[in-house]
Parts: structure tokens; sequence; C-alpha cells
């Protein structure tokens, strides 16, 4: 089963965050505080999220 | 039975979101595994023991070879193969590979320092390139129209480069306005596309969202791809090539490439090639 939404807080200033359904390693950024966030792991339709950077220093493309 | 992948990277984007949903069709199960916390080198690679293969898709340049490396001599089957990824991360490692194997590749002179500088200029006098041998997006790649501005633009690789960042390399500027990034998965080229700058930049590299046409089908531009993968072995490669007095010279390869706007200007399925690529590997 997959939840409709995902729900969880930001790490860095406590925002409550809804969002459609995202899987581990996704990331989106805080509307709050504007921070790119990742999924680490989804949990009974929770996420937790670390904040990564924008883009490593080191991407090549 | 779906085999299991671990789809290697800091994070999962838009591309690897199409890989792992197109997966299941080639009878895989791809899966994020973090590359900040693999802790390789033990033997058997524990956290990759549940995987069948690994798929590296790091986009740092400093990550990919590493992890491959480590992953390679524990035992672990990894696309691409690490001494394709470490050629590809290397600007001067892979230009001297494909001068080995006689593929056009740009005229270079490594510069680690001024006075290396100062002897580039001697011999590849201005316009030039100067670009990081380990760089990526574009980043850095200044070209220098007059040789009055040579010095002052060193006085920031001097003064603000820390080690690996002073390493570079002076190319001559090959203009044509237009580079070309060919899309290879296996030994064939599944989209290919050519790049024009957007104008404000004279770079036309894709990270920097520059106009992309389609290219219809080239026998001189599948004999110089078919060459780089003759060197580096069958895999997934961006390879990028100019075209200099109507001759194909290679730019550079990634080992990771983004393939979002290849698949959006040529309508190609990139992501089913790559997983049935994948799939043709493992059996
Ligand atoms: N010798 C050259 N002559 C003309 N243009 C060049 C030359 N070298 C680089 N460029 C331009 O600058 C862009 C970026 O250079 P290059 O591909 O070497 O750097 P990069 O950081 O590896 O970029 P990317 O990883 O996005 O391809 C190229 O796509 C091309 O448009
Ligand atoms: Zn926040």
């Amino acid at each position: 089963m997959t939840a409709a939404t995902l729900t969880g807080t930001c790490p860095e200033c406590e925002t409550d965050l809804t969002v459609p359904p995202m899987g581990e390693g996704e990331t989106l950024s805080c509307p709050e505080c504007m921070l790119t966030l990742r999924v680490e792991a989804v949990e009974d339709g929770r996420m937790h999220l670390r904040m990564v950077e924008v883009a490593l220093r080191d991407w090549g493309q | 039975m779906n085999l299991r992948v671990a789809v290697v990277a800091d994070r999962v984007s838009w591309e690897e979101r199409q890989l792992i949903a197109a997966a299941p069709d080639a009878n895989l199960e791809l899966t994020w595994v973090n590359d900040e916390s693999l802790c390789l080198g033990a033997e058997g690679a524990p956290a990759l023991a549940a995987y069948d293969a690994v798929l590296v898709r790091s986009r740092s340049y400093t990550r990919g070879g590493l992890i491959a490396t480590a992953a390679e001599a524990a035992g672990v089957r990894v696309c691409n193969a690490a001494k394709a990824i470490r050629a590809c991360e290397n600007k001067l490692e892979l230009r001297t590979e494909m001068h080995r194997a006689g593929i056009p590749a740009a005229d270079h002179r490594l510069v680690l320092s001024r006075r290396d500088f100062e002897l580039a200029l001697g011999q590849i006098p201005p316009p030039f390139v100067l670009k990081p041998i380990y760089g990526g997006m574009g980043k850095r790649v200044t070209l220098v129209r007059t040789a009055d501005t040579a010095q002052s633009v060193y006085d920031y690789v001097e003064d603000l480069g820390h080690g690996f960042e002073q390493a570079m390399l002076v190319e001559p500027f090959l203009d044509g306005g237009t580079s070309i990034r060919c899309f290879v998965v296996g030994r064939e080229i599944v989209a290919a596309a050519e790049f024009a700058s957007a104008g404000g930049d004279w770079r036309s590299n894709a990270a920097l969202g520059n106009q992309t046409r389609a290219l219809p089908r080239d026998p001189a531009l599948a004999k110089i791809v078919d060459d780089v993968v003759d060197v580096l072995g069958p895999g997934v490669y961006g390879i990028d090539l100019f075209r200099s007095g109507g001759d194909l010279i290679v730019n550079e390869v990634n080992h990771a490439p983004a393939f979002r706007a290849v698949a959006e200007s040529t309508g190609v399925d990139v992501p089913r090639a790559i997983v049935n690529h994948l799939r043709e590997e493992l059996s």
C-alpha cells in the first residue's frame, strides 16, 4: 500500500511537511527554510528527512 | 526472480527515479543505496551483500571510481567498470587513453604551475581554453581570447585553487559553437544530440541548460564512438565530442551521465535501454 501523501518534519526549522509519495533518496526543498532535504527512510507514511547540499562541489556530468 | 541491483548515488534524481521505475520490466529490482555509507574495504563488501550488482550513479567525480574500485575488489559486479570510471573522471587520463588508441582528442598541455602555464601559452596561443582536470558541469572552464587576460585569469587558479583544483589543462579553442552528446549503452549509440550554446555563454554543455537537437545517424560518429567503447569497455556513457573543421574530436566521457535533455529531445526510452543492458550483463 502506498499512502496518498507522506508527512515529515524539517530537521532544520521543524516545519511539518506533507508531500506526494516519494522514495528513499529523493530530495525536496523545505518551503519554509529552503534547505534541500533527502528522504532517508519512509515508515508508516512518515518520512525521516536529512539536510543535504543542493549540489556537491565535486559533481561532474 | 528479479535480480537486485544497488543504485549507488548520493541521492535519487530524475534519472535514478526513471531507472528504478523501468527496472521491473527487465526483471530487475533497483534500490537506491547511499554512496556515503558503504564503508567499503571489508571482505565481501557487507553493505552490498544483498545485491547481485552495483550501478554506480554517483555524480561525484571523486566517489565513483573509488567506490567501483573497492566494490570490484570485493567481487561485486559493477557497472560501469572501475577502470572506465577512473578514465572518465580525469581529463588527462582520458586524453592519454584516447591518444594511445589513435582516437582524435584535443591537443593539450598539463598545467600545474604558472611556469607550465607560460610555456603552454607559447605552444597553444590564444584563443585557448583553460579547464580543470577534475571537474564537471562546465565549471571553471575558461575561454581566454587574448594574451592580456591570461596571467590574471591564472592568478585565480593560483590564489583560490587548492591542491587538486590547481591541476589544469590548456587546450586550443575549437570554435564551432556546437558540441555533440552521444548517449551510449553497451556498445550502441541510443541517442545523439547536438548542443548549441544558449547565447549568453560560449560553453554549450548540457549541464548549462543549452539548446538541443536530435542528430541523424552518422557513420563517422558511429566509428569514433565504437573506438571509444573499445578502449573503455561496454557500459553506459555520455560521450561529448566537437566537430572541428569536419573532424570529430572526443572532448570528454561522462560515466554517470544525465539523460533528461537527450531523452526529451530524441524521444528515446533511455532508462529502458539501460535496464535491459544491465539485465544482459547479469545473465
Ligand atoms: N577546447 C574547447 N574548445 C571549444 N569549446 C570547449 C573546449 N573545451 C570545452 N569547451 C566548451 O565548454 C563546455 C564545458 O567543457 P567540458 O565538457 O570540458 O567541461 P566539463 O566540466 O567536463 O563539462 P560537462 O561535464 O558538463 O560536459 C563544453 O561542452 C564546450 O561547449
Ligand atoms: Zn525547513
